[in-house]
């Protein structure tokens, strides 16, 4: 029964989102991010998955359950120190991208510019408010990354994890979650277009990104049995919470026509090790049945 | 709590609402999607005073999340009376009493219900938001829209904040004298307003708006970014220190049972 739901699911999501996707696609519109076309096409796709949810639960009748075993997750509960995962949830999108700019930085020293936020028209208060702002924008905005939290997290991963258990689905989830995005990766959304491999190297490294990011989401949603945190970690690391990153000169690293990919890996290179990090611990929590749902 | 704020949201007509804005939002897309921004050539395009030409699809378009927000401005602290007059009609705190509910937990669901509601509404904006932007030309109005959305948390923002004032004072007089109290506030608001514009020097600020167009007004806006994030940053945190304290004042004065009980 599980593996039917999930099917009429992903038909839903991937159906509906490719279908918006693909429309721009084929128009011949390639990622501009300063285009507001482009930020709401990202924004309508980002929507589809919860959707696709509740479209999967009418149609096959489980019901809108807010809180409990098989629900919408949509429940807050801060008991027995669950508040931790919330905080850490708004946190560590912070720590892993503020780490991998700084691992940037190292790796690549010429495009290291200490004036370079003044070029951006931001003045030093400004820049060092700039995490914490992405933070409270992130969770007081978090609309559209819950569109896809009560999707993957909601609804894709407790089916995924009914039918092949929490190893492999964490695997096969990020998988999913990565193909999901394909066609925003091929008109260059994560990476633009210029780059060895492109766009199957991308899709594959889009691939790799959802997995470990997916598991930390997972596991913090199985941790609270609810998708709010995961909608707050997702919504805070879309909006790119850093200070390192208005240091680096943009400009600079797009004539120096590097290697995209490397660069990108060195960026999420700590966001892998935060992943690893939830990956063991979740493992160890299946194993002692410590998980929330 | 979760059966509190059950409550609240069908006291509130939360089922209503919820399908309006769904049919709403599917009415919009369809509209958005036919009535697009380039939809009618030249002859749906109109001049601004700046001599940006503009859809007239889009500007006629961009008023309706706009009207969400205003909508949610107002619902923030509109509500509060009804929900506070609806619990003493029905006698609900007679059925509070007979559950095992800290009095207090009946006034925190008041407080967590209207956080909620506000988030929605930003949620039912920015979804409104997106649509607009998907199908608009680009140009002034995705500027305007664009400051629109860094404005929306603020306002909302600022509606929490009233409706910290008001909820103490409708928990603890009961929805009579709170009525007379913020009618006061507001008669009070206006008259300052209409003072202010018949015998103040208006003529800098008259004179900035008469001649200034969008594009200079949205220019102007970007040039305090700082002030306005901000507001955007300690908005939120203010918010929420006022709303804790108005939380411990109602619990103080609910627990006198005056006004909210039947």
């Amino acid at each position: 029964m599980d593996k039917k739901r999930l099917i009429i699911y992903l038909l839903l999501s991937f159906g509906i989102s490719w279908v918006i996707f693909i429309a721009y696609g084929a128009t011949g519109h390639k990622w501009d991010g300063t285009n507001p076309y482009m930020e709401s096409l990202v924004g309508m796709g980002m929507l589809v998955p919860f959707i696709a949810h509740l479209l999967t639960r009418y149609i096959t009748k489980e019901g809108f359950a807010l809180t409990g075993k098989d629900s919408l997750m949509l429940g807050m509960d801060f008991k027995n120190k669950k508040w931790i995962f919330f905080i850490l949830a708004i946190i560590l999108p912070w720590i892993y991208f503020e780490l991998g700019y700084c691992l940037m930085a190292a790796a690549v020293p010429e495009i290291f510019d200490a004036g370079y936020y003044k070029e951006l028209g931001l003045d030093k208060v400004l820049v060092a408010a700039m995490p914490f702002s992405a933070i409270i924008n992130g969770v007081i905005g978090s609309a559209l990354a819950l569109g896809e939290e009560g999707g993957w997290r909601g609804y894709m991963m407790p089916k995924l994890i009914n039918i092949f258990g929490v190893k492999k689905s964490v695997f096969i989830g990020g998988i999913i979650w990565g193909l999901w995005h394909a066609p925003l990766t091929v008109i260059g959304h994560n990476f633009g277009t210029d780059y060895p491999g492109y766009p199957l190297a991308g899709i594959l490294f889009m691939c790799v990104i959802c997995t470990f990011i997916g598991i930390m989401l997972t596991y913090i949603t199985m941790k609270t049995g609810s998708i709010w945190p995961a909608a707050f970690m997702h919504a805070v690391n879309n909006a790119h919470p850093s200070v390192m990153m208005y240091f680096l000169n943009t400009p600079k690293y797009e004539e120096l026509k590097r290697p995209v990919m490397l660069d990108q890996a060195i960026i999420f290179a700590p966001m892998v090790m935060m992943g690893i990090i939830c990956l063991v611990l979740l493992f160890r929590d299946v194993k002692n049945k410590k998980t929330v749902v | 709590m979760g059966g509190l704020l059950y409550k609240e949201y069908v006291s509130f007509g939360g089922k209503k609402i919820v399908k309006f804005y769904l049919l709403d939002t599917v009415g919009f897309v369809l509209l958005r999607v036919i009535l697009r921004g380039d939809f009618g050539g030249e002859n749906m395009v109109m001049e601004l005073d700046g001599g940006q030409m503009v859809s007239l699809w889009d500007f006629f378009f961009m008023m309706a999340p706009m009207f969400i927000i205003m909508f949610g401005v107002f619902l923030a602290f509109g509500s509060i009376g009804l929900l506070v007059e609806g619990d003493k009609k029905n006698k609900v705190m007679n059925y509070v009493r007979s559950l095992p509910l800290k009095r207090n937990t009946y006034i925190a669901s008041k407080y967590i219900f209207i956080v909620i509601l506000e988030y929605v509404i930003l949620t039912a904006y920015l979804i409104w938001s997106v649509i607009f932007h998907a199908f608009c030309e680009s140009g002034i109005l995705n500027d305007a829209m664009d400051l629109m959305d860094l404005f929306a948390p603020i306002l909302l923002m600022v509606a929490m904040v009233m409706a910290a004032v008001e909820l103490p004072l409708y928990i603890g007089m009961g929805k009579e004298k709170a009525d007379m109290i913020t009618t006061s506030f507001f008669m009070l608001v206006f008259f300052i307003v209409a003072g202010l514009l018949f015998f103040a020097d208006c003529s800098k600020f008259s004179a900035f708006i008469g001649s200034a167009d969008m594009a200079i007004i949205i220019a102007k806006i970007n040039e305090y970014s700082s002030v306005i994030a901000a507001a955007q940053l300690l908005g939120p945190v203010f918010a929420g220190l006022l709303f804790y304290l108005s939380y411990r004042i109602s619990c103080k004065v609910g627990n006198r049972e005056v006004a909210i009980d039947g």
